[in-house]
């Protein structure tokens, strides 16, 4: 243990002290508040056109029959793209700098076992990544409820604190896979190529690509074989075959994961795309019914998150890294 | 008047490095290839060859940065392959790139490493300042590392390689890129290192230094040692005369395999 932590110590002091961190966190916290303001203003908007319901009103629930998106797009959509670039910069960081500048040689000499080595490097980076993004969610979620004037129930609350932790164990997914193609890759355009691939594929924009082409499919199979493109759920409403599909599909990305529950939890189920089912009757909006319906999301978010981490483990205590 | 240490016999008081057949292949590329020999405590070794020799690759094994294929070392009496930890606690590396942390000081960088090799706290005090006092950077302790030359660099990763207080001593190319003063004192403090009894393993293609500083030297070519000894070993062994230098008996080497 005390080689873990003296690793994490100097790896959380290198990330907080290097440049390329520091600007890319700049970014990030301008990219999310920006987007909460964003967010504010389409909420107004909103209300214009349907009077009737106070913004706060709506932020808290009982406008869901208004609204298919809420708090998703703008702030943790910025935090799964460009949190991802932060996360990745600090794992190229934790290699790849070290290789070149050639510490990670006198790093790998001293009697530590290589296990300690990356299990600190990881908790440092970690520790940074939670710190800036726990300090992004709470500033751009702070905006939108001052603008809105939405109370600060427990159940708010709760749903931030949830996008917030899986946001750190989506952005650890990144640094871990980051930390492999660091240790594998020698050459710096090959990691930063192949990182970019990675985190381009498992983008929500690509996973909608493959989720539009399976709604297609299965539509078109649902209306050949039932003669409609929905089926019935199991307290027998009607679901369109695209709600399952695109659940599953999200199930093959953690970005997607990680977007579909926050979508969930802050949009208060609207339409056919997002509530559990579509029927007479309201959904049940609370906190743990929401979450407890969307397990599979967050247990998709951390068995991606365990494996990387498993890869990376075993490929910098099994490979010459230096 | 500077010596000749490569005319000096070898210091035969204790064996500190051994190795025994050490091979490593990339593949069906013999990057080392059957390498034996020993290093006395005390003693500068040089281990010389073209790039891609095999002496970065030889260094990475001993300083426990990559497995042998086949073959093993011992270091103090521990093998590589068995006690790798133990090994290590006994071995100090200044690789070819110092490995320092630019944005700390000479001393943060100093107790960094020391507390990652469990140096206790009142002991690492003394010793980082020692050590800065013994590679000329005690007025520089507090300034951070990315203002330094590289020639200081290299003697901060000096002060790195010695925090643990090791039996045997990496250098991989250590003048490489330092200035003739900052080369001078290089020399200067790899002999009074083998003074107080270390051993010094020194990877070159830097031919008149190494000559200068070694009082052994082991010749590589395509990863196998093809002449090894002092200089008038060497020199004796080809039928060359007093005055050749060890360049000339490096090319006369290459040339003759």
């Amino acid at each position: 243990m005390p080689g873990i932590l003296t690793i994490a110590k100097k790896e959380f002091v290198d990330h907080v002290s290097d440049k390329t961190f520091l600007l890319s966190f700049a970014i990030l916290l301008i990219a999310m508040i920006a987007g909460a303001l964003y967010q504010v203003q389409f909420i107004r908007d909103w209300n214009f056109l349907a009077p009737p319901i106070a913004p706060h009103v709506m932020a808290e629930g009982a406008g869901w029959k208004f609204f298919d998106t809420l708090f998703t797009e703008f702030i943790t959509g910025q935090l799964s793209l460009l949190g991802v670039l932060v996360a990745i910069s600090l794992s190229f960081n934790s290699i790849n700098k070290e290789r070149s500048e050639g510490s990670l040689k006198v790093l790998l000499s001293y009697p530590i076992h290589r296990d300690k080595l990356i299990l600190g490097k990881l908790l440092g980076s970690v520790l940074v990544l939670s710190l800036a993004v726990a300090a992004s969610m709470t500033i751009s979620f702070s905006v939108v409820m001052f603008s809105l004037s939405i109370r600060a129930t427990a159940d708010f609350l709760l749903r931030i604190v949830t996008v917030t932790v899986m946001g750190i164990v989506l952005l650890t997914f990144f640094l871990c896979i980051g930390t492999a193609v660091s240790t594998v890759l020698r050459d710096t355009a090959a990691i930063l190529v192949g990182l970019l691939l990675i985190a381009t594929i498992l983008r929500y924009e690509t996973i909608n690509v493959v989720a539009d082409a399976g709604f297609n499919l299965f539509s078109a199979l649902g209306i050949q074989l039932y003669g409609r493109p929905w089926i019935n759920d199991f307290r027998g409403n009607l679901r369109l075959w695209r709600d399952p599909f695109y659940r599953t599909v999200s199930r093959f990305s953690p970005v997607e994961a990680y977007l579909k529950l926050s979508e969930r939890l802050f949009n208060w189920g609207v339409g056919w795309e997002t509530t559990p089912w579509v029927g007479p009757d309201e959904p049940d909006l609370t906190f743990q019914f929401q979450l407890y319906g969307n397990l599979d999301l967050v247990a998709v978010q951390i068995l991606f998150t365990v494996v990387a981490f498993i890869i990376c483990y075993v490929l910098f205590t099994r490979r010459d890294v230096a | 008047m500077e010596r000749d240490p490569v005319v000096s016999s070898a210091n035969t008081l204790t064996v500190v490095l051994e190795t025994e057949n050490l091979t490593k292949r990339f593949g069906s590329f013999i990057a080392v290839d059957n390498l034996s020999f020993s290093v006395h405590r005390g003693e500068v070794f040089g281990l010389l060859g073209h790039n891609g020799a095999g002496k970065t690759t030889t260094i990475n094994m001993l300083a426990g940065l990559m497995l042998p294929t086949e073959g093993t070392a011992k270091i103090s009496g521990h093998d590589i392959r068995d006690e790798p930890l133990e090994a290590r606690r006994k071995i100090g590396l200044l690789p070819d790139n110092p490995g320092n942390y630019l944005h700390l000081t000479a001393k943060q960088n100093l107790e960094f490493f020391a507390e990652l090799a469990d140096v206790p706290p009142n002991i690492a005090r003394e010793r980082i300042d020692d050590l800065l006092k013994l590679v000329g950077l005690m007025e520089w302790r507090d300034k951070k590392v990315e203002i330094f030359s590289r020639g200081m660099k290299q003697r901060l990763g000096v002060a790195q390689s010695l925090i643990r207080d090791p039996d045997v001593l990496f250098f991989d190319e250590p003048t490489l890129g330092i200035d003739p003063e900052g080369t001078r004192q290089m020399r200067g403090l790899i002999r009074r290192l083998a003074g107080e009894g270390k051993a010094i393993l020194i990877c070159s293609h830097l031919l008149n230094e190494v000559s200068r500083v070694c009082d052994r030297v082991a010749i590589m070519r395509r990863g196998r040692i093809v002449a090894m000894g002092t200089l008038p070993e060497l020199r004796a062994r080809l039928g060359l005369g007093d005055q050749i230098e060890l360049e000339e008996i490096f090319i006369q080497v290459h040339e003759e395999k």
